[in-house]
């Protein structure tokens, strides 16, 4: 187990330098440099003066050289160039904690109404709680996230004035923000626990515990839900790594200070260490993720354990 | 999402309000300051309320508090309200702009305009130690010094040796920037400036100090504990991309005048949720933008509504070394087909004002508005052409080409890529094939991507917005000077260059003026280099009980006056 996951990381290790560097040499091949927000033609001295400040008219692989060296020897991804003073690293994981919160309340609410709702409708297969479950799970997954978000500010906040608009700090404004994300997840995991669901649901094994007169309640608990919770696991990991990066869309409407507009905005003002630095947290989340729900699968599912002479 | 549009379309905002700028008296003894601010003192504190907040926004996240860095008028709005610049560009009433000293109690300058000395007031930062001459000279030195490397130090460039201290020839003691004495600042200009007063209140001059901006280093202005304050507010939390609070300074010299106690400023971007938190009460007062929004809120007894134009334009402009828009008959043809207030009616939900000048009005020569006392050249020439068609082919005909307009294909080259520019294209393609008959072809890119073919020449006709930066018709008409050209159309025209030479240092504005007018006209009648299209115009709503907040796009007065009553 120690061997496979120290493989594992190994692995982790080359993909992340992989992305890293296809990365840094993408985004200087983009027309435009981090003076484009300005938008202005500035005389050619100022631009002098800016660039090599920050040691942007020295060749790219030059530049790349520092970047990796900083980044390997310091773990330091530098300093914002649309935000001078401020800490690439800082930056990331400050809004990170801010999108984290956020996404975690979503994505709990979303799996735990989702995963309930997939098994109501599966037990109850073309009947009217099945219909109302995929009703809802059409909608949520069809109508984009941003007009949810606009209708539950345009109801909540301004026609019953019941919680704010926008802001940040209490839990409060969490509440449109998470109902507004929640609702992707409770449709995805809605329609992925229905169709699970009912395929175990005809398997041998489900009838013998009824044969045995197991409970209704722990034939579904004990029988039915672990199996068909393991490809619900699959579709898990690009999900932990979105708790932390965050939404643009919601971010935006609810002036939340998350990590997702700078995944945005980074590439519009062309600010290269905010551009590597979100990518560089985006890329090591996701493949930590991946490992956490491969080792989840183990817990989930013995059979698929990493046996101990699997090599 | 739209980020293509927004950045073109933002250009304008970007570009104008990154800094402030105004009409000045000419002469600083006579600076009066308005009545309404001491007048009715005694009256408005028996009535005004006991809590004195308000509820604003910022659309984006401030790059940075370092004066000398940045340059995004977010930023600007924060630290005109956190320090005190050297003069304000403050506003009366009708929203006219006067220049009233700040940080400076008075100044003068030499005869020939060329030293200006600056009396700086009895003022205390918010750490309590006094605020001296010294301050203003190092945050003037900082930000033309070379490593600094300021985005805006080229405004600075009428000082003494500021060319070659920014390029590093020449080291920063040698600026043309010293104080005598604790509360004297000498500033010598290269040459006369006569717009010199208008740089007096841009971040590049705001005072800093060395002690603080050396210990906290590349830190420094990127949190609210890296810099301290001596304007009417401090900054007591910010929130990055979420909410910054401003909070009064009491170490303030006119604290007894400001009233406010806190103002929230939260930063959002979507526009939706901007209208919604103006109707639900949560903003005290916004900008709206949206056709269906601003009819909503015209509609509301609550809310006052001011109209502001910004000094801005959108403009398309030619490429003079085309081989047909090289002819200034063809290029005028282009420029009087369209109809200016239908497109602003249609195409930008009569949102924007229809651009007929090249200086966008609220810019001032003197004391009057520029566009008040100079014609419209765009008028005149449609006046004098009623018929585009037959200049397009009388410009053919000079050419030597088919003079069939059927046979001549046009090329429009937009910089963005999202809806709204398609729509735009669409309606100029409907415009010219109806009215000049041709053939009229709309290619849209990305911003950096038109960018660049237009430094290349590769283009016909373009599209742009642009913002002044300070309120002197110079600072648009020098955009064509051939020798720094910042738009690129190729167009070169001597008798324009010398206009603006000699506008750059002539002190009497009755002359100016007419430099600028001769200027414009060249540019805009008799050769058609660019074709104003609109003035970009904004609608500010606002709560009744909010009063003398500052509203016009170059003042710089701020929330220093405001307070509300009856909220």
């Amino acid at each position: 187990m120690g061997k496979y996951i120290m493989k594992r990381i190994g692995y982790m290790l080359l993909t992340l330098w992989i992305v890293v560097t296809i990365t840094f040499f993408l985004m200087h091949s983009i027309p435009g440099d981090p003076l484009a927000h300005m938008a202005k033609n500035l005389p050619e001295q100022i631009k002098q003066n800016y660039y090599q400040k920050y040691g942007l008219d020295q060749p790219v692989i030059v530049q790349y050289g520092k970047f990796m060296k900083n980044l390997v020897t310091k773990g330091d991804l530098g300093e914002s160039l649309r935000y001078p003073g401020r800490s690439v690293t800082e930056t990331v994981l400050t809004n990170a904690k801010v999108s984290g919160r956020l996404g975690f309340q979503a994505i709990a609410i979303g799996i735990t109404i989702g995963i309930t709702l997939g098994v109501i409708a599966a037990l109850n297969r073309n009947r009217w709680p099945d219909y109302l479950v995929m009703f809802i799970a059409i909608l949520g997954i069809t109508v984009p996230v941003f007009i949810i978000a606009a209708l539950l500010q345009y109801t909540l906040s301004v026609k019953f004035e019941l919680l704010p608009t926008t802001g940040w700090g209490k839990f409060k404004h969490t509440v449109l923000p998470t109902i507004a994300m929640c609702f992707g997840s409770i449709a995805t995991y809605g329609r992925y626990m229905r169709s699970n669901v009912l395929e175990v649901i005809n398997q041998d094994y489900v009838l013998t515990a009824q044969a045995k007169g197991v409970s209704p309640f722990n034939v579904v608990r004990k029988h039915v839900l672990r199996n068909a919770i393991l490809p619900a696991i699959t579709i898990l990991g690009p999900q932990i790594a979105g708790i932390f990066t965050g939404s643009f869309v919601i971010e935006r409407i609810f002036g939340i200070p998350g990590l997702g507009s700078y995944y945005i905005t980074s590439i519009n003002d062309r600010d290269y260490t905010m551009i590597i630095g979100t990518t560089v947290f985006y890329a090591a989340l996701f493949v930590i993720a991946q490992l956490l729900v491969d080792l989840l699968y183990g817990v989930a599912d013995p059979r698929i354990r990493v046996s101990k002479n699997s090599k | 999402m739209k980020s293509k549009k927004f950045l073109a379309l933002s250009l304008a905002l970007v570009l104008i309000l990154l800094t402030v700028a105004g009409c000045g008296k000419k002469d600083n003894g006579e600076v009066t300051p308005p009545t309404d601010n001491n007048g009715g003192k005694t009256d408005e504190a028996a009535t005004i309320d006991k809590e004195q907040y308000l509820n604003l926004y910022l659309v984006a996240e401030p790059s940075t508090l370092d004066s000398s860095k940045g340059s995004d008028m977010y930023s600007n709005r924060v630290l005109n309200n956190v320090l005190e610049p050297l003069t304000r560009l403050e506003e009366d009433e009708n929203q006219n702009n006067f220049l009233a000293p700040a940080g400076a109690e008075s100044w003068e300058h030499s005869e020939d305009g060329t030293v200006w000395t600056f009396k700086i007031r009895e003022n205390t930062w918010s750490d309590g130690v006094k605020v001296r001459a010294q301050d203003y000279e190092y945050g003037i030195k900082r930000s033309i010094d070379q490593d600094t490397a300021s985005p805006y130090a080229w405004i600075l460039m009428p000082i003494k040796n500021a060319s070659k201290v920014n390029s590093g020839e020449l080291t920063v003691d040698e600026l043309g920037v010293k104080s005598l004495d604790d509360n004297t600042l000498e500033i010598t200009l290269e040459s006369a400036t006569p717009y010199f007063e208008q740089l007096t209140y841009q971040r590049v001059m705001f005072p800093q100090r060395q002690d603080i901006v050396e210990a906290q280093g590349d830190k420094y202005g990127s949190e609210p504990d890296t810099l301290v304050y001596n304007g009417p507010f401090t900054l007591t939390s910010w929130v990055h991309n979420s909410e910054i609070v401003l909070t009064k300074n009491d170490n303030y010299w006119d604290k007894d005048t400001v009233k406010l106690q806190n103002i929230n400023l939260k930063i959002i971007s979507d526009q939706n949720a901007i209208y919604n938190s103006l109707a639900n009460g949560s903003f005290d007062s916004a900008t709206v933008n949206k056709g269906e929004w601003k009819e909503k809120f015209m509609k509301d007894e609550n809310l006052n509504h001011i109209e502001i134009v910004n000094p801005s334009i959108n403009f398309m402009f030619f490429n003079t070394q085309d081989k047909v828009f090289k002819n200034a008959n063809i290029r005028k043809a282009f420029t009087i087909a369209l109809n200016r207030e239908e497109l602003a009616d249609t195409v930008f939900y009569g949102v924007p004002a229809p651009a007929y000048g090249w200086v966008p009005p609220s810019i001032n020569i003197g004391d009057d508005e520029y566009r008040q006392v100079a014609e419209s050249p765009i008028k005149k020439l449609a006046d004098e052409n009623k018929d585009p068609k037959a200049l397009l082919i009388k410009g053919l005909e000079e050419l030597g080409m088919d003079t069939d307009p059927s046979k001549l294909t046009v090329k429009i080259s937009l910089g963005g890529t999202d809806q709204w520019f398609r729509t735009y294209g669409e309606y100029l393609q409907q415009t010219y094939i109806k009215t000049l008959g041709i053939n009229f072809e709309v290619e849209q890119m990305e911003w950096p991507v038109f960018d660049g073919n237009v430094k290349k020449g590769d283009f016909q006709i373009g599209y742009m917005a642009w913002g002044a930066d300070f309120n002197d018709p110079i600072n648009m008409l020098n955009l064509f000077k051939s020798d720094a050209p910042a738009i690129g159309t190729g167009w070169v025209n001597e008798r324009f260059d010398e206009l603006i030479t000699l506008a750059s240092s002539e002190m009497d504005s009755a002359k100016r003026l007419e430099y600028f007018k001769e200027a414009e006209n060249i540019l805009l009648y008799e050769d058609a280099a660019v074709a104003p299209v609109v003035y970009p115009r904004e609608h500010v709503f606002r709560y009744k009980y909010v009063h003398d907040l500052g509203v016009t796009p170059f003042g710089t007065q701020g929330y220093k006056y405001s307070y509300t009553e009856g909220r």
